[in-house]
């Protein structure tokens, strides 16, 4: 079989399959050729070498299943459905981070207020100042805390907007993409330095805001020490 | 050696020699067909569906004077998928060998 017989049997065999860019395909095989003619061979040595052209159309057949038009409606019914699912649980999850951050500032704040023992509009009634500052040390810790989740939620957020991108492309494609890793490759030293910040805050928040309330309550010689101090009222 | 069984192998190999530098398709068929028993004409529909599944992309270069070549070269996805698939071979390889060798028993 010489070059000419091969190609025109060849390309038949990808117009009788239904192959996509068949002109592309081809010019592949054109390309072997005269790459094979310049190093020395026969077109019949090229040509036994490349193989049945029959058996070689059959191996391009074997392309996505979304070109049927049922398939590619379910496709994108199920893409929609899947939206509407990403978009509902895409909105809690900002909202938690909004809520989170939005917290931690305020948390934050009123740490600094009390710490520094900046009264704004009044809002504290006379305490003794040591519980001022253990009270403002311990929300500014809560606020370190709060930020640091945030941190976290928001690159596992990021992270999950990938995976949905893939597993979406997955669902069109019909193929082998390769899923995403559903944890967000944030690197050791980072992981641990927020896991650790997280960790150390949320202690720090506790044991002072326990002293604090210890130290109030025996001041003011009652567990219930807000009642003495009129808050809440 | 069995076709089916060569072909999963040959998709590895084929993002192994991209991973290294972007080739042109008749490139990769020569080597692969030199070193592997397979006909000159099997490894571009393995392109062809590497390419489909976003794993290698195409491009044409007009380097060294010569005609315009269609390059291949791997996608991000393609690495990601090379680096997995990689890790599967080799895991795998290792546990054949040391069975063929009775090392279990």
């Amino acid at each position: 079989m010489n070059k000419q017989e091969f190609m025109e049997l060849f390309s038949s065999e990808l117009e009788t399959l239904g192959v996509e860019d068949r002109a592309d395909i081809i010019a592949e095989y054109e390309n072997h050729f005269a790459f094979r003619l310049a190093d020395g061979y026969t077109e019949e040595e090229i040509a036994a070498r490349l193989g049945d052209p029959k058996l070689l159309a059959l191996q391009f057949d074997s392309e996505p299943p979304e070109r049927s038009a049922p398939r590619r409606i379910a496709a994108c019914f199920i893409a929609a459905l899947s939206d509407v699912l990403a978009l509902v649980l895409g909105a809690v999850l900002t909202a938690w981070i909004v809520v989170m951050g939005a917290i931690s500032v305020a948390s934050v704040t009123l740490g600094f207020c009390l710490a520094l023992n900046v009264n704004v509009f009044d809002l504290f009634t006379e305490v003794p100042y040591v519980n001022c500052l253990l009270f403002g040390l311990s929300f500014i810790f809560f606020g370190i805390f709060g930020a640091s989740c945030s941190v976290f939620c928001t690159m596992y957020a990021l992270q999950w907007v990938r995976v949905y991108r893939r597993a979406r492309a997955r669902i069109f494609s019909g193929s082998s993409l390769p899923e995403k890793s559903a944890h967000p490759a944030l690197g050791r030293p980072l992981t641990m330095t927020l896991s650790l910040t997280a960790m150390i805050s949320l202690a720090a928040f506790g044991v002072l805001f326990i002293v604090s309330f210890v130290i109030l309550a025996l001041h003011e010689g009652n567990i219930a020490f807000w009642q003495n101090l009129g808050w809440f009222n | 050696m069995n076709v089916q069984y060569k072909k999963g192998v040959l998709e590895l190999c084929v993002l192994a020699m991209l991973s290294r530098a972007d080739r042109y398709g008749y490139e990769i068929s020569e080597t692969l067909s030199e070193t592997i028993d397979i006909s000159d004409g099997a490894v571009y529909p393995i392109l062809r569906k590497l390419k489909s599944d976003g794993l290698v992309r195409t491009y044409i270069s007009e380097d060294s004077g010569g005609p315009p070549r269609k390059y291949y070269s791997l996608t991000r996805t393609g690495a990601e998928e090379y680096e997995r698939a990689r890790g599967d071979w080799l895991d795998f390889a290792a546990a054949v060998e040391s069975i063929i060798k009775g090392e279990n028993r």
